[in-house]
């Protein structure tokens, strides 16, 4: 099980393009990658972002590791980092 | 291969270019609209907008671009999701590339837009994210009572430092050694801010920090550091530059299309509307752009069939 995290804002033009993407590219994966969407406009939500030094959105992680910042990013790379998560 | 010809070929799917679409699909032209990222362009977005009329409550950037969205669906603009490589004009048709394959159409329209702009400044890309932003509206909550610096002389660079003055705790406002835009709006706004400091004649040189920014670098006449936690790029420029250089498309001094009266640009067939001509960075003018220019190759594609 691979677990991506989207730190995003809803008031971001740039997030929901990031968002879309990765929940497009985990439903490929059924039940091996779990997706989290964090909303940095939450009280909670910014803690836990400026927990992890967050201080851009959208912010992208898989398994704990940072591995974008802002969008748009390629698909290929977040198939490479969730492959790799995979082990495969 | 035979390759379809299309009547249009739209490049970039914000307001402008999706307007564009409206009008040559409704009337009948085989139009194909080839956009990147997202449809809607940068007015896709949760920001309220006022000022389109017609909508006299506001609407969001979103509601509004998926509305244009839906309409240019209706009359059956085809869309294709690609990067657009280069552009070739062979007098009576265009020659499209994307990363995907080779598209032909009698008409191009230019509807890119304009992006931010990276400077390649020392620090820049390791402090991506860091506290090195491009967007105010998304990033500027994370600098709450900080210390920020906005780089850039345009409208959007003004519009963002008094964003950011009602969050963060100071910010330094750099235009650059040239100075602000001439007749750059709401640039008197800024000194109604305490918090805002604008600091002109120089130019931001580097970025540096540990982990995250602790400073910038500035250099002109002078030397100056500045303690920072947070720096704006907000430098923009046209999308696509070389695109239309390689084309042979003529730009003026900051990279806008030269267009006429009819959108159509220095050479014939291909036209341009919306941020790509610079024409005002508003959706009702882009829209506008499309429009006109839209009108001016209905006239152009029947000249040709006949």
């Amino acid at each position: 099980m691979v677990k991506i995290e989207v730190y995003y804002s809803p008031i971001c033009p740039h997030c929901a393009g990031a968002k879309k993407l990765v929940s497009q590219v985990a439903s490929r994966y059924g039940g091996e990658v779990e997706v989290e969407e964090i909303d940095t406009f939450t009280m909670d939500g910014m803690k836990r972002g400026m927990a992890n030094n967050i201080m851009a959105v959208p912010t992208v992680f898989v398994d704990g590791e940072r591995k974008f910042i802002g969008f748009p990013f390629k698909e290929e790379d977040l198939l490479e980092s969730i492959e790799k998560a995979l082990g495969r | 291969m035979v390759m379809e010809i299309h009547d249009v070929i739209i490049l970039g799917g914000g307001p402008a270019g999706l307007t564009a679409g409206i009008y040559t699909a409704r009337h009948g032209l085989r139009t194909l609209l080839i956009e990147r990222q997202q449809l809607g362009g940068r007015a896709w977005g949760p920001h309220w907008i006022e000022n389109f009329p017609g909508f006299p409550e506001g609407i969001t950037g979103s509601d509004l671009m998926d509305r244009f969205i839906a309409q240019t669906r209706k009359f059956g603009v085809e869309f294709k999701e690609e990067t657009v490589v280069g552009l070739k004009d062979l007098g009576g048709t265009k020659i499209v590339t994307t990363r995907g394959g080779f598209y032909q159409a009698r008409v191009v329209v230019i509807t890119t837009g304009r992006q931010r702009q990276k400077l390649s400044i020392p620090g820049e890309e390791d402090f991506k994210g860091r506290g090195v932003c491009y967007c105010a509206i998304c990033d500027g909550p994370f600098f709450k009572d900080q210390v920020v610096a906005v780089i850039g002389s345009g409208k959007d660079a003004i519009e963002d430092a008094i964003r950011l003055a009602e969050i963060a705790s100071k910010v330094y406002a750099i235009p650059g050694s040239k100075g602000y835009k001439e007749g750059v709006e709401d640039l008197e706004k800024l000194s109604e801010y305490e918090n805002i400091e604008v600091i002109e004649g120089l130019d931001i040189e580097s970025i540096e920090g540990n982990d995250l920014v602790t400073n910038i670098n500035l250099k002109g006449e002078t030397l100056r550091s500045l303690d920072v936690s947070g720096v704006f790029m907000v430098l923009d420029t046209v999308s696509t530059a070389d695109l239309m250089k390689d084309a042979g498309i003529e730009t003026d001094e900051v990279g806008c299309i030269k267009v006429d009266r009819h959108q159509m640009t220095n050479i014939k067939g291909i036209y341009a509307a919306g941020d790509s001509v610079c024409s005002g960075t508003q959706i009702v003018t882009a829209a506008g752009d499309g429009g006109r220019a839209a009108l001016a190759i209905l006239r152009y594609v029947r000249s040709l069939k006949r």
